[in-house]
């Protein structure tokens, strides 16, 4: 959006210059000007159209190369600029001059501004300004809405599915494989349409607490199951299995037992266990 | 009479056309508007470092597979009911894609500290100055000029400015390429243009 703007900037400046000329060339003229006026310093001047476009160009250059610098002059001066112009509009006879004879009272009202701030801020220290500066942004914002939080992964969208929507598939006595026909049209599509899950160390091991606290030890019928863990302890009962810190017994016909193999290893050295697969997939709720 | 009618009927065949999109929609992913909701509010940390806010045209479109029309008809609905909450639609583009995200309709506090704030309305004010407003590109400013103004003159300390700075650049609203400062896609969406100026005039003569 924001591109290089360097040929602008040339353009920019090319006009500028230009524009600089020609009001040199102006204010050498009204500088001219001046000093003639200075010489005859009649107050009964003659006030032809002419005069009035040098006085009205030599005050507004004047005042544009004190404000572009950022300085002030002191106020019997802007009032002596002020009162040299006061009567310029009785001359006026054109548009331009109407326009240049604006541009310089805006002028002098930016100056007399600016004056005005810089005395009300005399005697503030660094810190006043600033939250002044603050507060002028800050009541000018109309903030952009976000959900809390700043992450580094893409939002999975419409791909949002019930948390609590996991099915529990099981296999024979041997080892689920993708192609298994089993799986086919129940999960797998949706599995890997799922999000890559990035996780600290710190975030990993406070669910594995969590989930052992909640799991671990426990017998659960495998429908109550599917109620109660989402995809998240999905992942993690295939973590936890993988780093053998936890087995999954079947000890019924329907039931599921998560035990802790640290506290029960003795307990399952005397059963005799048969492998099985299980795959744990998503259940989207809506097709 | 006959003006109202078709008033009326052009409402009506663009209300359908929502209906029959959201119901498209719904039948592939369930209830959208609250999907879209916080696709809209979302935010994420880009590669390249930058922060996107809301979510892509394109991006939407691949997930609907949604003509431009019904995209142009769904969004549209959503912005009309948004609104009810005090947000607006908004759209932006950043190299040159289009990007969705909500804003607030009322001017609301930002998540900005009081320096950050007084270091944007700094750079604020002074691309402002710099820019030709006869002409609608932003100029960048450099950081020397920022530095001079406020680290120079006593406002900030030079790792304290260049960590405020780190921070605009993190959130988005401004971006810095080599000696450059230039306005973030978030400051022109959270700060309008005539509002920037109202700034920069404000702000005139604050600082020594």
């Amino acid at each position: 959006m924001l591109e290089d703007n360097d040929d602008i900037e040339i353009e920019i400046s090319i006009s500028e210059s230009s524009n600089e000329e020609d009001s040199e060339k102006s204010s050498n003229k009204s500088k001219s000007n001046n000093n003639s006026d200075k010489q005859k310093k009649d107050p009964k001047k003659k006030k032809t159209s002419d005069g009035v476009e040098k006085k009205l160009w030599s005050v507004a250059k004047k005042y544009k190369t004190l404000l572009d610098k950022g300085l002030i002059p002191q106020i019997a001066e802007s009032e002596e600029d002020r009162i040299e112009v006061s009567d310029a509009y009785l001359n006026i006879s054109s548009n331009r001059h109407r326009q240049l004879d604006a541009r310089v009272y805006q002028s002098l009202t930016k100056m007399q501004r600016t004056r005005d701030t810089k005395v009300a801020l005399e005697g503030t220290t660094e810190r006043d300004r600033l939250r002044m500066i603050a507060w002028e942004v800050k009541i000018r914002t109309k903030a952009i809405m976000f959900m809390p939080g700043d992450n580094t992964l893409d939002m999975d969208m419409f791909n949002l599915h019930d948390v609590g929507g996991v099915q529990i598939i099981e296999g024979d006595n041997k080892e689920l494989l993708v192609e298994d026909k089993i799986l086919e049209g129940k999960g797998i599509a949706i599995m890997e349409s799922l999000p890559l899950r990035k996780l600290t160390k710190e975030q990993r091991e406070s669910l594995k607490k969590e989930f052992l606290k909640k799991f671990g030890g426990k017998q659960f019928k495998i429908s109550e199951l599917e109620s109660k863990i989402d995809s998240i302890f999905a992942d993690l009962i295939s973590l936890l299995v993988r780093e053998k810190q936890i087995m999954l017994l079947r000890t019924g016909k329907d039931s599921i037992e998560i035990v802790l193999l640290h506290t029960a290893s003795e307990r399952i050295n005397e059963l005799d266990l048969v492998n099985q697969s299980i795959v744990i997939t998503p259940k989207k709720t809506r097709k | 009479m006959i003006e109202n009618q078709s008033n009326n009927d052009e409402e009506q065949v663009e209300e359908r056309s929502a209906n029959n999109v959201r119901k498209k929609l719904e039948e592939d992913f369930g209830e959208i508007d609250p999907q879209l909701f916080l696709a809209l509010t979302s935010r994420r940390r880009l590669e390249n470092g930058s922060l996107a806010f809301g979510v892509s045209k394109r991006h939407l479109r691949n997930k609907t597979g949604l003509t431009l029309l019904e995209l142009e008809t769904l969004l549209e609905d959503f912005g009309r009911n948004v609104k009810r909450l005090g947000l607006e639609l908004i759209s932006y583009v950043v190299d040159n894609e289009v990007w969705y995200c909500l804003r607030s309709i009322y001017v609301v506090p930002n998540e900005l500290s009081l320096d950050e704030q007084a270091v944007l309305g700094t750079i604020i004010f002074l691309i402002e100055k710099t820019t030709d407003h006869r002409r609608r590109e932003e100029i960048p400013i450099t950081s020397t000029i920022l530095f001079d103004r406020l680290v120079k003159r006593g406002y900030y300390t030079e790792y304290s400015l260049t960590r405020i700075l780190r921070t605009l650049v993190s959130t988005g609203y401004i971006r810095r390429g080599g000696n450059k400062i230039r306005y973030g896609a978030r400051t022109k969406i959270e700060i309008a243009t005539e509002r920037r100026k109202e700034i920069a005039d404000r702000t005139e003569g604050m600082l020594l």
